[in-house]
């Protein structure tokens, strides 16, 4: 006897396959973009059925929000010109085929050899969650255990953010801003979403300390509403003085390093948060965090459409 | 079949088939395509990997692909932007705004980006008008 579980796992498997391939054997790109969204939203549904629902909101927000405008934006610019891709030659595909096949037996062999039941770090997270600030387990990981990761991590989105926004500000050609819709339809839909967008992020951004949610998934939610805002012609992030946006994109690395040399001269352990005061130190990087990857969710995906003052008129 | 072989397989799957079409070097919007159904199977596997525990998931893997998965977003948009950039680059090259023949590929594939400049720039024109 089959149970529903097993059937709704193995549906949503085949569908994540399905539209994988779909996405990346589909000859015009643009559709081809279409199948990568709802690819994304699958995994949403992948990481609810994973009992991960810190990764599900994220997901939703990322993979099938943000990374579908970035890739359709770019293609408006790129694949206009180009058309249907070239196909490559067989050799290459054939090669290709080859390698990938053998790593997926190599991976699947692997998969075999792992034991079926194995507690991992659960036990551990569990016992040590009493002695941190926080109540849920993915954000005593991101903020307390491995908090060095996650400053990292804000290092990261930083650098990849400086990018795009190096690249936009040498281009010799005019940039094609974004049409300013003047749809009826797209400003009432922002004017419905955007208050209920921010609530829900301030409430992620709460509910971060005890349950699912966090910097992270509130960061990008909130992001993904400033784009939306800009969609529609109401500049926030596009507006902001030069010098204020780039304050604000670092103020997560910022906070870790501010910290991080605190806690360093106090003679303690890099990011060994002291007993008290630990839950406003998180809560504080948190809203830092979440600030920062707003900002820069927007930046990435508007920065390459930004029209930027030359220097000289810099604010 | 449990959820966590069932997600884990989907993971290696997901992981191959990226792979082969970033081997098969497809133009550069469909490889980061690739690169991202690539690091989706990646998580997936790495994420199933913590469900395997009878008492509720194991919670740092799961914050280790929350980084991830946003890390991937980042990556993402920098390797379009450096794509937006070449294909500007060559634009220039081929439209003659840049000395001729300084872009390579500008002159190779001239007649497609010229096209694809003149028609940008009518779009824009037709912006300017409205």
């Amino acid at each position: 006897m089959i149970g529903l579980e097993v059937v709704f796992d193995v549906s949503v498997a085949v569908l994540l396959v399905v539209l994988a391939l779909e996405s990346l054997y589909t000859p015009n790109l643009f559709t081809s973009i279409a199948f990568f969204i709802a690819f994304g939203l699958v995994m949403a549904l992948a990481w609810v059925r994973l009992q991960a629902p810190d990764l599900a909101l994220a997901e939703a927000a990322v993979g099938a929000g943000l990374t579908g405008v970035l890739l359709l934006d770019a293609a408006r610019e790129i694949a206009a010109v180009r058309g249907v891709e070239r196909t490559p030659r067989s050799m290459v595909r054939l090669t290709s085929l080859l390698v990938a096949a053998g790593v997926g037996v190599a991976l699947v062999a692997a998969l075999l050899e792992v034991p079926p039941r194995a507690a991992g770090l659960a036990e551990a997270v569990r016992e040590a969650l009493p002695l941190t600030a926080v109540e849920h387990g993915v954000t005593s990981v991101l903020l307390d255990f491995r908090a060095l990761d996650t400053f990292f991590e804000t290092a990261v989105l930083l650098l990849a953010v400086i990018t795009v926004l190096v690249l936009q500000a040498h281009q010799h050609v005019r940039i094609i801003p974004w049409e300013l819709s003047a749809s009826p339809v797209l400003s009432g839909l922002v004017g419905l979403l955007a208050p209920v967008v921010l609530v829900f992020s301030g409430y992620l951004l709460w509910a971060g300390t005890h349950a699912p949610g966090g910097a992270f998934q509130a960061g990008v939610l909130l992001g993904a509403g400033g784009i939306l805002l800009e969609l529609a012609g109401v500049h926030t992030v596009s507006r902001l003085p030069r010098r204020a946006l780039r304050w604000l994109l670092s103020l997560g690395v910022a906070g870790f390093a501010l910290l991080s040399g605190t806690l360093l001269l106090a003679g303690r352990g890099l990011l060994e948060l002291p007993g008290a005061g630990a839950r406003t130190i998180v809560i504080a990087l948190e809203i830092a965090i979440a600030v920062s990857v707003a900002l820069t969710v927007v930046s990435l995906v508007v920065g390459s459409n930004l029209r930027l003052e030359p220097p000289e008129q810099e604010p | 079949m449990d959820t966590f072989l069932t997600f884990a397989l989907t993971g290696v799957v997901l992981f191959s088939l990226g792979l082969q079409e970033v081997l098969a070097r497809p133009g550069v919007l469909r490889m980061l395509i690739a690169v991202n159904v690539m690091g989706s199977g990646t998580l997936l596997f790495f994420v199933s990997l913590a469900h395997r525990h009878a008492d509720g998931p194991d919670p740092v893997p799961h914050a280790l692909a929350l980084t991830g998965i946003v890390v991937t977003l980042a990556a993402t948009a920098a390797g379009l932007a450096l794509a937006r950039g070449l294909h500007r680059l060559r634009a220039e090259g081929s439209g003659g705004r840049v000395e001729g023949g300084r872009v390579e590929g500008g002159r190779s594939q001239g007649a497609g980006y010229e096209r694809g400049r003149s028609e940008s720039g009518r779009d824009e024109q037709g912006r300017a008008d409205r």
